[in-house]
C-alpha cells in the first residue's frame, strides 16, 4: 500500500477564502443589480427605443447611474471569470493547458473591466456627434 | 417477486469496456436486500462477479454502490424500497470517480489519501490537568456528534458532481472526519486542518449540490459540516 503524504502549508489559502466570500456577497449583490438593469433596459423602456443618444442623454448624464453600471460591471466581471476560473480548474487537468487557459480568462477579464470602466468613466455628459464619411 | 438485477461488470483483463448483465432473480421478499440478490447471482449464477462486502449490516461501509443511481450501501438497501408492485428492475453499478478494478470493486486508495491529508486523528501533546482523562462536557461532546458516526464508505465523496469532475477535491468523507477534530475541544490541530482545507482543493471545491447528505447511509449532514469547516475557515 503506498501512503501519499501532503504537506501541510502553515497559513491558510487566504485567496481561495477571500475568492468564496466574494462569490457570495457579489451574488447578493447582483440579484437587485441585474434584475434593475433588466427593469430599466428590457421593461420600462424597448430595447428599439435605446441608442447611444438615449444613454448619454437619459442615464449617463446622472453619474450615479454611471456608479450603478460600475457596480453591476465589476461585481458580474469579477463573478463570472472567478466563476470560469473554478471550472478551467475543475475540468483541465493537464497542469500547462490549465495554466494557459487561466492566464487567458484573467487577460480576458482585465480587458473587459478596463473597456468597461474606460466607458463609464469617459463617457461625455451630452452627446458628441462623431464626423461622418 | 421477480427483479431483474442489471449489475454492470468489468473484468480489465477480459472486457474491451464494462457492460451490463441482466439477472432474473424470482421469488425475491420484498424485505431482501440488494445484498442478499448479489450474494444470490455469485454464489448460484455466476461466482466470477466481484463485489466487497464484509459485516453485511450497515456498519463497516464496505459494500457501498450506485443503485438504481444513487450512491448506497447494498446491505441497507431494501428491494421494497427500490420496486413497487410484483416485477420491477434495480441497476447496479460501481461508485463513480474511483477506478473500477473489477465489477463492482472500485480501487479506494485516492480516497484514504484524501482522508489521511486532513490527520483524522486526535493531536494533543500538553498533559491534561492531574494526568489522567481530557474531560469535556457533554455539548463540547455533541458539537462534533454528527462525524464521529462515519464509516468510511465513500459514498458521500462518489456521489459528489465536483469530485468526479476533480478527483484532486479532497471531497466530503475527508472534510466530515476534519470537521469531527476541529471542533473537538480536545484537540489542537484544528489550525493545520483548516489550513489543509483552505487550499484550492479543500473545501472551496464544494458547491453545497447535497448528493453527499443525500447519500450518506449513517444520515449525517455532510453539506452542513462542510458549511461549518467554510465558516470556520472564514472566521479566521
Amino acid at each position: 500500500m503506498t501512503t501519499t503524504t501532503k504537506s501541510v502549508s502553515q497559513r491558510d489559502n487566504k485567496f481561495e477564502t477571500f475568492m468564496w466570500r466574494y462569490m457570495r456577497w457579489s451574488g447578493v449583490l447582483l440579484v437587485p443589480l441585474v434584475f434593475g438593469h433588466f427593469a430599466i433596459m428590457h421593461v420600462i423602456n424597448s430595447v428599439a427605443d435605446i441608442s447611444y443618444e438615449w444613454v448619454i442623454t437619459q442615464r449617463w448624464s446622472f453619474v450615479g447611474w454611471r456608479i450603478y453600471d460600475a457596480f453591476l460591471l465589476w461585481f458580474a466581471g469579477i463573478h463570472g471569470f472567478n466563476g470560469l476560473r473554478i471550472a478551467i480548474n475543475d475540468y483541465v487537468h493537464g497542469e500547462s493547458l490549465n495554466r494557459v487557459l487561466n492566464i487567458l480568462a484573467v487577460v480576458l477579464m482585465v480587458i473587459v473591466l478596463f473597456v468597461g470602466t474606460a466607458a463609464l468613466v469617459l463617457a461625455p455628459t451630452t452627446p458628441v456627434t462623431l464626423p461622418t464619411g | 417477486m421477480e427483479v431483474t438485477l442489471k449489475v454492470r461488470r468489468f473484468n480489465p483483463e477480459q472486457d474491451e469496456k464494462p457492460y451490463f448483465a441482466e439477472y432474473t432473480l424470482k421469488d425475491v421478499e420484498p424485505v431482501d436486500r440488494v445484498l442478499d440478490l448479489l450474494h444470490h447471482v455469485k454464489w448460484y449464477i455466476d461466482g466470477t462477479l466481484a463485489l466487497r462486502r464484509s459485516c453485511a449490516h450497515g456498519i463497516c461501509g464496505s459494500d457501498a454502490m450506485r443503485i438504481n443511481g444513487v450512491n448506497m450501501l447494498a446491505c441497507k438497501a431494501l428491494v421494497q424500497n427500490l420496486i413497487k408492485g410484483e416485477r420491477g428492475t434495480i441497476q447496479v453499478e460501481p461508485m463513480y470517480g474511483l477506478k473500477v478494478i473489477k465489477d463492482l470493486v472500485v480501487d479506494m486508495e485516492p480516497f484514504f489519501d484524501h482522508y489521511r491529508s486532513v490527520m483524522p486523528f486526535l493531536v494533543n501533546d500538553t498533559i491534561p490537568e492531574g494526568g489522567r482523562e481530557r474531560l469535556q462536557t457533554p455539548e463540547q461532546r455533541e458539537r462534533f456528534d454528527e462525524g464521529t458516526k462515519c464509516i468510511l464508505c465513500a459514498a458521500c465523496t462518489t456521489s459528489c458532481p465536483s469530485y468526479w469532475a476533480n478527483g484532486t477535491y479532497v471531497g466530503p468523507a475527508a472534510i466530515v472526519q476534519a470537521h469531527r477534530f476541529i471542533f473537538d475541544s480536545r484537540d489542537e490541530a484544528g489550525a493545520d486542518r483548516l489550513a489543509v482545507l483552505s487550499e484550492e482543493n479543500g473545501v472551496w471545491r464544494c458547491r453545497t449540490i447535497f448528493n453527499c447528505t443525500t447519500a450518506c447511509p449513517r444520515e449525517i449532514p455532510v453539506t452542513q459540516l462542510i458549511a461549518e469547516v467554510k465558516g470556520e475557515i472564514g472566521r479566521r
